[in-house]
């Protein structure tokens, strides 16, 4: 399943890239599958998962929110507008 | 009705958003501006760098304004946000409200500030003496440690090296990089030369991180295979084993009857999950493959059947990406960092 990851802020650094296309293994289904594979493509993210969300082509996701082809997905570190 | 509610590089501009809540009917204006202060936590702050995800951020404050003009009737709302790099004194945010009555403007303004706050995508970048860093960023990845006091560099320093244990700690666990791997080749007719599924599982598990400790090739006899496995289980030794071939319904596959007696534990969950996704691939001709894995001591062994296709989709699809939090359990380790990720508790 291919989908487009956004990785913005702190997450954009560790990853070394604003946007990539991936064809995700087919038992990444979810959310919380997502966050799990990406800390294993990126283990310098690990330790910041618990603090992430992803957005879902662009609304928040919840964990057990599935995923689907061509979605776009953006890693959202803790916000700090204002 | 279209409220202004925008995300800009170039400088805010207090009277535009004004403009846009005046009406008439609005007795009331309230207006919050948020400027970039040259301090932070006790440091010193020289500039800051806004980022957001623009469409959504946008998108997110016109559904925070929707929902006060909702909840606050006769309340009309306007918002920007400026993005880049800002100096002290810069207008960062501007937010106003209009209502017939004070009281309604005071509360929709600080509302709407409170929560673009809360939720809107966007990030800041302060630059001070301890070099630049993500707002909220670091304190989140120490978030399980106890809050070091507040003071002074001295922060900083505690927080850093709070930072650094927990990386290594993690990182062992969500990498390959520190796991040592066996590749067993089981088969009559293969050699060093031609053994294509080995040199396969080599190559993805090095790529993965991982470090090959020992490779072999040995006939389909179950005595090999035993004491072989056993060998490489032993504490200190491997942490995962993968084994190719001899998991089919031939007389001389044997890898089975080797290993099963050997497991402590087995994980049918692999062979299902297999089955599952080689039936994709080749149909019926799926169901005739024993595909296997389970516990010998402390090490994970996984039984694949021998062809470069089988080996190739176990280890993309199952194998590296469940193998770091596997043995992290295994070895007593596992860290539960991903909160309603995992159905065993």
């Amino acid at each position: 399943m291919n989908v487009e990851i956004l990785y913005f802020a702190g997450a954009r650094e560790i990853t070394g890239r604003a946007r990539e296309t991936l064809d995700l293994p087919v038992t990444v289904t979810n959310i919380a599958a997502l966050l799990a594979w990406l800390s294993v493509r990126y283990p310098e993210l690990a330790p910041h998962i618990p603090s992430l969300r992803i957005a879902r082509n662009e609304t928040f996701a919840s964990n057990d929110e599935l995923l689907a082809p061509n979605d776009v997905l953006a890693v959202i570190p803790p916000v700090a507008g204002g | 009705m279209s409220r202004l509610v925008s995300i800009r590089t170039e400088p805010l501009s207090l009277d535009e958003v004004v403009a846009a809540v005046t009406r008439p009917e609005a007795g009331a204006i309230a207006v919050f501006s948020g400027l970039v202060r040259n301090h932070a936590d006790g440091q010193p702050v020289t500039c800051l760098e806004y980022e957001a995800y623009p469409s959504m951020a946008e998108k997110e404050m016109a559904g925070i304004v929707a929902a006060i003009e909702a909840e606050l009737v006769e309340v009309r709302l306007a918002v920007m946000h400026r993005i880049g790099r800002l100096q002290v004194g810069d207008l960062a945010v501007v937010c106003a409200a209009s209502s017939p009555h004070r009281d309604q403007a005071f509360r929709a303004c600080r509302a709407l500030i409170d929560r673009i706050k809360e939720t809107v995508p966007i990030w800041k970048r302060e630059h001070g003496p301890q070099g630049p860093y993500w707002v909220g960023w670091r304190d989140a990845r120490c978030a399980t440690h106890v809050e070091p006091p507040h003071s002074g560099q001295s922060l900083c320093q505690t927080h850093h090296a709070a930072v650094a244990d927990e990386i290594s700690q993690v990182g062992g666990i969500a990498a390959l990089s520190g796991l040592g791997v066996a590749i067993l080749t089981v088969s009559d007719s293969r050699t060093s030369e031609n053994d294509e599924s080995g040199q396969l599982a080599r190559q993805l598990l090095s790529e993965a991180g991982a470090e090959v400790t020992a490779s072999a090739i040995v006939r389909d006899e179950p005595a090999l295979i035993s004491s072989w496995i056993t060998e490489q289980a032993r504490p200190g030794s491997a942490t995962a084993i993968i084994v190719t071939g001899g998991t089919g319904i031939a007389a001389r596959d044997q890898t089975l009857e080797a290993l099963l007696p050997l497991f402590s534990r087995s994980l049918d969950g692999f062979g299902e999950a297999f089955r599952r996704l080689s039936f994709d691939q080749i149909g019926p001709r799926a169901l005739l493959s024993r595909a296997v894995a389970g516990v010998v001591g402390s090490c994970l062994v996984f039984a694949l059947p021998g062809s470069p296709k089988a080996v190739e989709l176990a280890l993309r699809e199952l194998i590296i990406p469940i193998l770091p939090h596997a043995t992290a359990l295994l070895r007593g380790q596992a860290v539960h960092h991903h909160a309603g990720n995992s159905h065993e508790r």
